[in-house]
């Protein structure tokens, strides 16, 4: 390991445990806490990955996840962040986005190429000729996207957990060690969450080699661990901010959903690059991470560095390169007057000139762009512009770049926080924080390792107070004092391009312009033209450089410019994690096993399973359907109807309550009978149908449709309380089961079960008894919703089971049949039968759907009247028709949907349509123009490609107009 | 009693069916006394278990004569919405609302169905609601760490009473049997969701190393074992 330095002071590795890993097919060896990037950099590997559009070579640059530059997969990940994954034994990877591999890539080629591909060119090409687009398409996503998915991989679960806690800190730098520490000691529960797998953040790399850093952070980690209160997790990354302190936790083996009371955001900032030409090649890095490769990896990060600085962080990691035995040639400061603390003497002692007012021009690259020879350095003007007639060059394998910071905040603004310019600091603050949110240490502006852990402080005791702990008053917070940390503009134009703004996209300096000049000069324009900000990293390292550019160039401010939205996640998670162990909660009838015995086909009906149809050996789908319809025809059928919606209201105003909710009339509706029931909203469009039995003088029993019961109960709950009416409501859905037996026979099967008196002079149609069936307690509706004679039987669902065994066991005799969801249907539209949902849509109102029969415009008062009477005024513009086509129709039939046309232009669509067995023709319903609707006109209907065919307007209910099926005398006949 | 020929069965009946349980009945109702040993099962108890508890009768009584009407049937009713109390033999009464209250029999109580009984002859301001709910209890050390993937509620902060939530996406009322230890927990909840939760939660605990037990594990003396 070449670049291997001696043990440092607090380092992350395990130099007694190595680890054999392999990248690209070759083996390499690192230690136990090294993760890809790092152990591959010991060995002096440089490149690591190809960037996405031009894949140049890329390598170390942030080693904190603000870049995707080392993205590899293996046989079971693919996406892997190489510069925080750990390297454990046997690991093989390979880098994303190659062809050929990452020395190699036979795409290296697209770099000479980026002229051609400007900012957007894929809106710009590609598009002719048209027949030429599915090559286009091929190849475009075979060069796009970047990681590939192994369809083969194994299962993993990574079931997600719930968690509480009072105050939630995120991040343990120095101000959120301090945070966690001082919210513990005010008594409340506090978690902290780290996402490195140590604690410390800065402390780790910034302060590593400050004795006053070293014993701070030594200090609060051993208060932090004393405190039985306070639970450090590390490794664990806050991934997004919810309503209500709700926050995602990420691991590597779950999502936790953690409720805090109070969330302390500490979470630091990420250093910002300089923009200057070949600022993406590998050598090119942010002094933080090189710092970080030092003091937490041991590993040298170059052998000669020039420092291009703009605050006192680059000095200091100017210091810790010579410290590390890596010759500094230069140090280049981008400020007029330089370093005002006591750091610039240090490093001038420690014999590396220092550059006032001077930029980094250019990093020269060698031959293949796998490393850097050299950089051009030259003065800036008072405009801080490069004053090329001065520049020189110095040659070096590195450039550390340390202009600036930006905060980390995105954990923030998803928790409503308002942040806002600061000139001062140049960067974003928190101007305005939520109840329970608070901010600590340098995302809150705050520099200076007092002043974080102050701040920290603070943030702690507020946090503490704010879950009802009583502590004495804190002190003030410490002040946002400069000087400013960040450079405001460290971006210098080349004339041969390739500065970056954003690596992940692979976003130059003159893609922005180039955006601007065409006109797409608002933010949110700019960065869904140009992509900046879309990779990966989400913006981390090349947002606020691309805002600045667009304030630039557009004449605006920074401080009046409003930022994109931030959204969760703030890094991106396995889709694993989210799936975790999937809960989908569906129902269930109590009869569902006894379909299945039966040879049932299921279907989703809302989050029910019900039977489409029951399977027969040897007989299609379609041929079991018929059958079922031909048996309840003509014999007896048996189904369940469980999923029904069922409302039991009952009380001193139930009548009047009913009276109120539907269309119909039902006060006068006598105990004993029931009735149709038609439910409009306020605006008159239909939402629901059942039917309404009326049990009592106070007690009423109504069904709703299978999706409809809970929100109908809903309405119905809040217009009880609207009109302060006195009733009982109760949803018992699920309390009982329901089924349908209907057919000429199904008076006979039912009365050997039950002692009620079934003669149809003391139970007629639309009656409804109380009684026993098979010696459970049930409510009998005598209702003809498949148009034969028949019986709706209620009861207890735990009984369910027994009754329908009994009805099965004595409809033996007469081939009772179960049928299904799908034979329901054919059977009601043979009836002419609306189903609200599929003959009806979020606008149909009662009369173009021809139920003004259920409609009673005189009543003093329904929910929905006033609508209806401004309806009724005006003409239909559709209407609700049968049709059916010719019995020697041959060719293709209807489908739903499907559209109805009238010279030339649409005219309706078809709602429901079957083949009906019993009529031998096709049938269904449909909307057209009112002037369609006459009986007997012909319509016409467009089916697949563009096929039209004719259908005849007729009469509903296409079966049994007269409802004679529903006479004593018709009870046996089977059909003619 | 012939247990083929019980009307009632539990919503969990086919899921209960496929661990091959011995078979007894309560209540009516064919339940699962053991799936295993007993004293495995009675370890189970403690560590980690599910069990099936719908058998027990249950209903509600609603309106604005409730409370009056129960006090005189010598019926206690929490004082608080949410509160619960004893009904005596195993029995719970549990305020679900200013005016209702839900009643649960233990095995051997007949409770239920006396006050059903005295309720059809009872005339207004009290309403019968019948209840089928689904109904399991969760038991061990290890049951928290169950509702910790399926619940949102923190029980490490024992609430008093049940609480209305939801579990693996079903809503449910869940009332910690034992606040303190966070140990036990009883669900009950719509029926038609019965097996998908079942199902769910099955699922969980196997994971967590648990297991389905019956009935014999909390009332030894009350199931008689099929013929």
């Amino acid at each position: 390991m070449i670049d291997r330095l001696p043990p440092q002071t607090g380092e992350w590795i395990d130099r007694t445990q190595k680890v054999q890993f392999e990248f690209e097919g070759r083996q390499y060896t690192g230690f136990a806490g090294d993760t890809i990037s790092t152990a591959l950099r010991a060995h002096g590997i440089r490149v690591l990955g190809r960037s996405f559009k031009y894949h140049r070579p890329r390598g170390i640059w942030s080693l904190s996840n603000l870049d995707c530059n080392g993205m590899v997969e293996s046989r079971q990940e693919t996406n892997i962040r190489a510069d925080v994954h750990p390297i454990t034994q046997g690991l093989s990877v390979k880098a994303v986005n190659t062809f050929g591999g990452v020395d190699r890539d036979l795409a290296a080629g697209m770099d000479w190429l980026s002229p051609f591909l400007p900012v957007g060119f894929y809106y710009k090409a590609f598009h002719t000729p048209g027949r030429l687009f599915p090559f286009y398409e091929r190849r475009m996503r075979e060069m796009a996207g970047l990681g590939s998915v192994n369809p083969k991989k194994s299962l993993e679960h990574t079931p997600k957990r719930y968690d509480f806690c009072d105050v939630l800190v995120v991040g343990s730098g120095p101000a959120g060690l301090s945070a966690a520490v001082s919210a513990a000691e005010g008594g409340v529960q506090v978690l902290l969450v780290e996402e490195n797998s140590r604690l410390g953040g800065s402390f780790c790399y910034q302060m590593a080699r400050d004795p006053e850093g070293r014993k701070l952070h030594a200090d609060l980690l051993a208060r932090a661990q004393s405190l039985k209160n306070l639970e450090l997790r590390t490794s664990t990354v806050a991934a997004g901010y919810y309503a209500d302190h709700w926050i995602a936790l990420i691991d590597s083996t779950r999502m936790t959903k953690l409720r805090a009371r109070s969330v302390i955001i500490a979470s630091g900032c990420y250093e910002q690059p300089a923009v200057f030409r070949n600022n993406d090649l590998p050598g090119v890095m942010l002094a933080s991470a090189a710092q970080r490769l030092i003091h937490q990896y041991g590993v040298r990060p170059f052998r000669e560095v020039v420092v291009l600085a703009a605050n006192s962080d680059g000095y200091q990691a100017a210091l810790d390169f010579v410290a590390a035995g890596v010759r500094v040639p230069a140090l280049a400061d981008l400020r007029p007057h330089g370093e005002p603390s006591p750091l610039a003497e240090q490093v001038k002692a420690a014999g590396v000139p220092i550059h006032n007012g001077t930029g980094v021009y250019e990093a020269i690259a060698k031959l293949g762009l796998r490393s850097i020879a050299a950089a051009t350095l030259a003065p800036l003007d008072s405009e801080g512009r490069v004053q090329l007639t001065q520049s020189f060059r110095i040659a070096c394998d590195g450039i550390a770049m340390s202009v600036g910071w930006t905060p980390a905040d995105g954990l923030l603004r998803q928790g409503r926080a308002r942040m806002r310019y600061s000139r001062k600091l140049e960067q974003y603050v928190p101007e305005k924080l939520p109840a329970g949110l608070f901010a600590a240490g340098r995302v809150n502006g705050i520099y200076g390792l007092k002043e974080q852990v102050e701040d920290g402080f603070c943030a702690g005791r507020e946090a503490a107070a704010h879950c009802g702990a009583r502590l004495a008053d804190t002190t003030d917070r410490p002040p946002r004092n400069g000087p400013a940390r960040s450079h405001a503009y460290p971006i210098f134009p080349h004339p041969k391009g390739k500065n970056f703004l954003d690596l992940d996209e692979d976003i130059q300096l003159k893609d922005i312009e180039h955006a601007v000049q065409e006109g797409f000069d608002n933010l949110e324009l700019l960065k869904r033209y140009s992509t900046f900000g879309m990779g990966p990293s989400q913006g981390k390292h090349s947002n606020l450089n691309a805002l600045r550019v667009l304030c630039r160039l557009t004449n605006q401010s920074l401080e009046a410019l409003e930022m994109t939205t931030a959204r969760p996640f703030v890094n991106p998670i396995r889709l694993g994690h989210l799936a975790g162990r999937i809960f989908s909660p569906h129902r269930q009838t109590p009869l569902h096993e006894r379909h299945k015995q039966a040879g049932a086909s299921f279907m989703q009906a809302g989050n029910w399973l019900r039977p489409e149809y029951y399977t027969v050996p040897g007989k299609t789908r379609q041929e079991a359907i018929l059958e079922e319809v031909t048996a309840v025809r003509q014999r007896v059928g048996l189904i369940d109807v469980g999923t029904l919606g069922k409302l039991e209201i009952s009380g001193t105003d139930a009548a009047a309550f009913i009276e109120r909710i539907y269309t119909g009339r039902f006060a006068k509706l006598q105990p004993g009978m029931t009735r149709y029931v038609l439910m409009c909203e306020e605006s008159g469009v239909i939402i629901d149908d059942g039917v309404a039995a009326r049990l009592g003088p106070d007690r009423f029993y109504v069904t709703t449709t299978t999706s409809g019961s809970d929100a109908v109960a809903r309405e119905m709950r809040r217009w009880a309380i609207v009109w302060g009416m006195k009733i009982v409501l109760v949803n018992a859905t699920g309390t009982y089961a329901a089924m349908n037996l209907a057919g000429p026979h199904s008076r006979r099967v039912l009365e050997s079960l039950t002692s009620l008196d079934l003669a149809p002079e003391t139970f007629p149609y639309l009656g409804v008894r109380e009684g026993e069936i098979a010696g459970v307690a049930a409510r009998v509706l005598r209702v003809g919703f498949v148009g034969e004679w028949g019986y709706e039987i209620h009861l207890p669902a735990d009984s369910a089971v027994w009754v329908w065994d009994r009805l099965m066991e004595a409809g033996r005799d007469f081939e009772l049949q179960p049928f299904g969801v799908e034979a329901q249907r054919i059977l009601r539209l043979e009836k002419g039968h609306v189903i609200i949902g599929q003959d009806t849509d979020g606008l149909t109102h009662p009369f173009e759907a021809g139920m003004n029969w259920a409609v009673k415009m005189d009543k003093p008062f329904f929910v929905g009247q006033r609508s209806l009477a401004i309806l009724a005024r005006k003409p239909l513009t559709r209407t609700l028709v049968g049709f059916s086509l010719s019995k020697n129709h041959t060719g293709p039939i209807p489908k739903e949907c499907h559209l109805v046309i009238d010279s030339g232009e649409i005219a309706g669509r078809v709602t429901s349509v079957t083949f009906s067995p019993t009529l031998g023709q096709v049938i269904g319903l449909a909307y057209v123009k009112p002037e369609q609707s006459k009986l007997g006109s012909s319509i016409e209907i467009r089916v697949e490609r563009a096929d039209m065919i004719r259908a005849t307007v007729v009469r509903t209910p296409f079966y049994d107009p007269e409802n004679l099926r529903q006479t004593p005398a018709a009870a046996l006949q089977e059909v003619s | 009693m012939n247990l083929s020929s019980s009307i009632r069965r539990s919503p969990v009946h086919d899921c209960l069916e496929e661990l091959h349980p011995i078979w007894g009945h309560i209540h009516n109702m064919k339940v699962p006394l053991r799936f295993k040993e007993a004293a495995s099962e009675v370890k189970l108890k403690s560590e980690l278990s599910l069990c099936d508890l719908s058998c027990l009768p249950k209903t509600s009584v609603k309106g604005p004569e409730s409370l009056a009407w129960l006090a005189d049937a010598g019926i206690p009713v929490p004082e608080n919405v949410y509160g619960c109390c004893s009904l005596g033999d195993d029995g719970l009464v549990i305020r679900t609302d200013r005016h209702e209250v839900f009643l649960e029999d233990g095995p051997a109580s007949h409770r239920v169905s006396e006050l059903e009984h005295e309720l059809r002859s009872h005339s207004s301001g009290v309403y019968l609601v019948r209840r089928q709910d689904a109904s399991f209890l969760l038991t061990g050390a290890r049951s928290n760490a169950v509702l910790r993937e399926t619940c949102g509620v923190d029980f490490s902060q024992p609430p008093d009473g049940v609480v209305m939530t939801r579990v693996a996406g079903a809503s449910c009322m869940l009332l910690p049997l034992q606040p303190e230890e966070a140990s036990a927990f009883r669900f009950w909840l719509d029926p038609s969701y019965g097996s998908y939760l079942w199902n769910a939660l099955l699922e969980i605990v196997h994971d967590q190393g648990g297991d389905a037990i019956g009935l014999d594990a909390f009332f030894p003396s009350f199931g008689q074992p099929t013929q």
